[in-house]
């Protein structure tokens, strides 16, 4: 039996009647989604699940201001990555990851990218993906989330538009000046790794 | 698009291709979904405007009468502390008269 299509204008409707079950099916639909977002921009130290919560109960109080003109999940999103962004802005450190901080693996991993201009051995994504979370923690919120997205999550300038509010204009500069500084902090770790 | 360094431009290449590290579930897990209710309908009721502004009000008129009734106070407890200071001169001048 195909499963019933889920009526969002219905639970949208009961949203604003305060209607519990209709949190708990609206909560159920888009947990998937916003739990995607909140891993993608999660900071260090804060849990997955209570970022998820916080999400949900801001999105459930401020449902009188979804007006329908975009798409529920559109609305969703930004309201998720706003909150991913104060969160990681609470986060005072900023540490800057040390050649010594990377395990041996990490460090041949860089060695092998430094030196040879082909990829790197596929497997060797998630620890690719390791360095370069480290080397965004020293980036700041805005930076972190916009080569986030742009170049690990293969957002479009357009996905990133609808998902934060910034203009088209905003997001290039942004993403200049964060590739900048991950460039700068790239070449620091480096150098200091042949010394 | 302005690219980083190919170096640099590789490791975040590498990074992309990275699976996830742990699959997104389709549902939230035990107990989440009360939660979540459970503190939206908490916010909801902190955000009744008009009970706030009511104890506003009748704090802000009880604390305009209380300032009233003190301003009324020291006004008078002043006036008879000038009558008392008269009457007390009268009286040392009375007595430093006498021989």
């Amino acid at each position: 039996m195909p499963e019933a299509r889920f009526d969002m204008e219905a639970c949208l409707a009961g949203l604003r009647l305060k209607d519990e079950r209709a949190a708990a099916d609206f909560v159920r639909e888009l947990y998937p989604l916003v739990l995607k977002l909140v891993r993608s921009h999660l900071p260090r130290r804060a849990a997955e699940e209570d970022l998820c919560q916080v999400v949900f109960i801001k999105i459930l109080s401020n449902i009188a201001q979804y007006s329908g003109k975009v798409p529920i999940e559109h609305w969703v999103s930004r309201i998720t990555i706003n909150t991913c962004l104060n969160a990681l802005k609470a986060e005072s450190a900023r540490p800057e990851l040390r050649w010594s901080d990377l395990s041996v693996d990490q460090a041949a991993l860089l060695d092998a990218i430094a030196s040879n201009p082909d990829d790197p051995d596929p497997a060797a994504g998630a620890a690719s993906r390791d360095i370069v979370e480290s080397l965004l923690a020293a980036l700041n919120p805005a930076d972190r989330l916009v080569i986030t997205m742009l170049h690990l999550e293969g957002y479009s300038m357009d996905d990133i538009k609808q998902a934060t509010g910034w203009n088209i204009a905003t997001i290039k500069v942004r993403a200049f000046r964060a590739r900048q500084k991950l460039k700068h902090i790239f070449k620091q770790l480096n150098a200091k790794g042949k010394i | 698009m302005n690219q980083p360094d190919p170096a640099l431009h590789r490791l975040l290449r590498a990074a992309s291709t990275a699976p996830a590290a742990a699959p997104v579930p389709a549902e939230p897990p035990f107990g989440f979904t009360t939660r979540v209710i459970a503190g939206w309908l908490a916010s909801s009721a902190q955000e009744r405007p008009g009970l706030d502004a009511l104890w506003f009000r009748r704090a802000f008129l009880c604390a305009f009468a209380v300032m009233l009734l003190s301003i009324g106070w020291s006004y008078r407890t002043a006036d008879s502390a000038a009558t008392g200071d008269e009457m007390t001169i009268a009286g040392y001048d009375a007595t430093a008269d006498l021989p």
